[in-house]
């Protein structure tokens, strides 16, 4: 739908301000809103912009879509939103980046993101011939029709050094648990959840289509992805181009792996761990039970809870392409750096994640907040490995 | 001075990236839930520390710019639209809240604590406040405070104002001053005995001062929860006979609830959620809904508190009085704070919220609900009136809300002509208006003795002499 659908609906919103703070610790919610702190950067002020787009109160400029895509498209704002408008929040933000990217005002972050990917496929402008270079001699082998599952693993794990090592101890413990799986190696394509995000509807829909003829052809039937970010976008995106596949998160599999014993857990870890919520999970996908299962299912976890936790986690700013972008920059009042500085707050010596993108974005922030000593960021996959008999 | 200028010595005093004059800023402060007339600022700047704020007010005064202080501009008044343009000092990052005494049974809060925040941090150690009714959990503490605004435990406790225990404040010459006995004593636990200077401050609408910290009594939490409901079986043209008024003279003089509130059956619908047109109200259901909200620390005591509300209401309803026992509605039974009273402003579709407030003797809602039906009535609205009693004399709040679609400019205007008429109703009925907007105190002051508006405009004068705190509120 076109900005312009939004007009009455963007009456809706009470002005309340509600999308400033979680609804049970009053915490903030709003990684842009910490980030920035005027008003025009929660929910609330986007919709007073869009309705003065509208009627013409406002014209678009750079600065007006600096605004627009300051905003890692995290949700919290829709999870706190108390009146009919709520289910229309993430919509409007994404009518507000379409008519941004129509009129050519993105910043050239974005841009770059963009054009990175129509290009290459990824947004890092690597060769396409390197995608599946990350399970060279692991013995993950490709995706054969037969396959239970297909294990796809995105951009981040394909191409980022540090996500190259999760890509990884996903698949070796996949393999390790006797699980039927491929992968695409160098004939993936970025899912575009994050194009998605940024209102580049035409290319999201070009690599959708693209993503599904590959599976259809395979014969996919099944797919576990390393990503929520790919996780979200085949399971909630593709079906408006019928497509029709079982998509799970990894860690949805490997709770049943374990719950049945497919990998011994028994080896146990001392160690005080807590838990980040990855928005593309969590809020969009209402999944905060599985990776907690995991984790307590191994003997020696205590596992703690950040006061912002579960609906309420507070975003680490990575979503909607900002783990490159960097909108929001690594100064001391970015997301990331936050919940960092939260997570130790906790005593935690474990950050426990289930998003390469939240890994990469959590990690960074920890050097900028000096705690490295104190503190280390890995993937479920990685605290299983280390454990796994 | 070059409009540059200002705009470097602004970010000098806060830091870059802490001031803004951006168009989508701007228009983001221009602005609330009512039909107050949208007026821009010039530029918003984002605040953390108390030598900030004083600089920009000495920058304000030397530059004579308006200054208007907001928290999380949720407020349904348009105290937070900037009348006169100028500076909007955003202080919702000045967040802490700094002590929490349980010697002396008192806090201190900064201006951006929220009203959930605080009663998140109090339920830890078992102590609680009266927070401000309506506003989400969200919204600033302070603000409904130095308002006079209603909480939830008004009843037990009063108004809120009356629970400030003292306070600093930036005066609009940039010095700073402690109110109240902290201006003595390092602790903040009394306005008294000494002169009580925060008559400076509380219910001049940021007139005369910005309030940089904020001392409030806090309560221990009792454990223990009952509600009594009774309905008002009367008639929509009569809602509330001088009967009734006085049968809730006894219940407030009983002083057993903490809170005892009332909502026209209008008001309860809106609250399940119903949109505009409402069906019509069922003979068995009543025009007005009242419950008691009963806390004690031991069952035994609640028992007593709940046997003597329900006896006194039997009594009414045994001497022919149009009152029964009904259940306690959806709409009181929520916890505190809520996003529930949010809803209403789904009520005809559109999320605005308007509203006249008022303190008002009990005796005169009698006038005053039937009045305010005829008005609602003649404009097609729904009738939303919300009505809690005070501790201490037989006062409350008497308050008309007005949901309204914000795109539909015949809402827009019907609501403006909604809120003059009962601004007049509430004068006749001898009540006040709470937290006014500048034309309903126009109507005041014109009622008023010329000596207290002369003493009003001598103090103001005194303290701003350029006017730069919020100017046009109040009317002065």
């Amino acid at each position: 739908m076109a900005l312009e659908d939004y007009r009455d609906i963007l009456n809706t919103c009470r002005l309340c301000g509600n999308c400033r703070r979680t609804g049970t610790t009053y915490l903030p919610c709003c990684p842009a809103g910490e980030r920035f702190g005027f008003d025009q950067y929660y929910s609330r002020g986007k919709a007073v912009i869009a309705k003065d787009l509208l009627v013409g109160k406002l014209t678009w400029s750079r600065s007006l879509a600096d605004v627009v895509y300051r905003c890692a498209m995290c949700a919290a704002c829709v999870e706190q939103c108390p009146v009919d408008y709520k289910d229309h929040i993430l919509q409007v933000f994404g009518a507000l980046r379409e008519e941004s990217v129509e009129r050519g005002l993105v910043a050239p972050e974005v841009r770059d993101f963009l054009e990175n990917i129509y290009t290459f496929n990824n947004p890092y402008g690597e060769p396409k011939k390197k995608r599946g270079k990350w399970a060279d001699g692991s013995g993950i082998r490709e995706y054969e029709p037969g396959n239970e599952f297909l294990y796809y693993v995105g951009c981040i794990g394909s191409y980022d050094t540090r996500g190259n090592e999760i890509a990884r101890s996903v698949g070796e413990i996949l393999s390790q648990s006797g699980l039927s799986f491929g992968i695409l190696g160098s004939n993936e394509n970025c899912d575009g959840n994050e194009v998605n995000m940024l209102g580049e509807r035409g290319l999201f829909e070009l690599l959708a289509k693209k993503n599904i003829n590959t599976f259809e052809k395979l014969g996919v039937k099944k797919i576990v992805t390393l990503s929520p970010h790919a996780y979200n976008a085949i399971k909630n995106d593709y079906p408006q181009y019928d497509a029709n596949f079982d998509v799970h998160h990894y860690v949805q599999i490997l709770r049943e792996i374990i719950g049945r014993g497919g990998i011994d857990v028994s080896k146990g870890l001392d160690s005080r761990v807590t838990y980040h919520d990855p928005c593309f999970l969590g809020r969009y996908n209402g999944e905060y039970d599985a990776p907690r299962e995991i984790l307590k299912s191994i003997p020696g976890i205590e596992l703690v809870e950040m006061e912002r936790n579960r609906e309420n986690a507070f975003c680490c700013g990575g979503g909607s392409g900002n783990f490159y972008t960097d909108l929001f920059g690594s100064i001391e009042n970015s997301p990331a750096r936050i919940r960092i500085r939260e997570a130790h707050e906790t005593g935690a010596e474990i950050l426990a994640v289930a998003c390469p993108s939240c890994l990469i974005m959590l990690e960074d922030a920890l050097k900028g907040e000096g705690l490295e000593e104190n503190l280390k960021v890995m993937d479920i996959s990685e605290i299983v490995k280390k454990v796994a008999g | 001075m070059p409009k540059e200028n200002i705009f470097n010595f602004l970010e000098k005093i806060v830091g870059q990236g802490n001031v803004s004059n951006e168009p989508s800023t701007l228009e983001c402060y221009s602005l609330d839930s009512t039909t107050n007339p949208h007026s821009l600022p010039d530029y918003v700047v984002l605040a953390t520390k108390v030598e900030q704020i004083q600089e920009l007010v000495r920058l304000a005064n030397t530059k004579k710019i308006p200054i208007t202080p907001v928290v999380g501009m949720s407020s349904t008044g348009g105290l937070t639209i900037p009348l006169e343009k100028g500076i909007i000092l955003d202080l919702h990052k000045m967040d802490k809240i700094i002590e929490i005494n349980e010697d002396i049974d008192y806090a201190i809060v900064e201006p951006g604590v929220t009203i959930g925040q605080i009663d998140a941090e109090l339920k830890k150690k078992d102590y609680w406040v009266s927070l401000p009714v309506g506003p989400p959990g969200s919204a600033g503490l302070l603000p409904g405070y130095i308002l006079h605004g209603y909480g939830h435990l008004g009843g037990k406790f009063g108004i809120n104002s009356e629970q400030i225990t003292g306070m600093e404040v930036v005066l609009p010459d940039g010095e700073l001053v402690k109110l109240g006995g902290c201006a003595i004593s390092p602790y903040w636990f009394h306005r008294t005995p000494i002169p009580d200077l925060t008559g400076l401050i509380l219910g001049w609408q940021g007139t005369t001062g910005i309030v940089t910290k904020l001392g409030i009594n806090i309560y221990p939490r009792p454990a223990f929860k009952d509600m009594v409901g009774w309905g008002l079986f009367t008639n929509h043209n009569d809602p509330f006979p001088e009967s009734c008024a006085r049968f809730l003279m006894k219940v407030a003089r009983a002083d057993a609830a903490h809170d005892i509130s009332g909502h026209t059956w209008g008001a309860v619908q809106i609250g399940r959620g119903l949109k505009f047109p409402l069906p019509p109200k069922p003979k068995e259901e009543p025009e007005l809904y009242f419950s008691a909200t009963l806390y004690a620390f031991t069952r035994e005591e609640l028992a007593v508190k709940r046997k003597t509300l329900e006896t006194l209401v039997k009594e009414a309803t045994d001497a022919g009085l149009p009152i029964a026992s009904t259940d306690v509605t959806e709409r009181v039974k929520v916890e505190m704070p809520t996003k529930y009273a949010l809803k209403y402003s789904d009520h005809r579709g559109g999320g605005g919220l308007d509203y006249i407030g008022s303190i008002t003797p009990i005796i005169g809602w009698s006038q005053g609900i039937k009045k305010l039906n005829e008005v609602f009535d003649r404009y097609n609205f729904t009738p939303y009136i919300r009505l809690a009693v005070y501790r201490g004399t037989l006062q409350g709040m008497m308050r008309a809300l007005m949901p309204y679609n914000r795109g539909d400019e015949k809402d827009v205007e019907a609501v403006r002509k909604i809120a003059r008429e009962v601004v007049q109703v509430i004068l006749a009925c001898g009540g006040l208006i709470y937290k006014a907007p500048s034309f309903a105190c126009e109507e005041m002051w014109k009622k008023g003795d010329p000596n207290f508006l002369k003493l009003l405009k001598q103090v103001k004068q005194t303290l701003d002499p350029n006017r730069i705190m919020n100017p046009g509120r109040l009317s002065l």
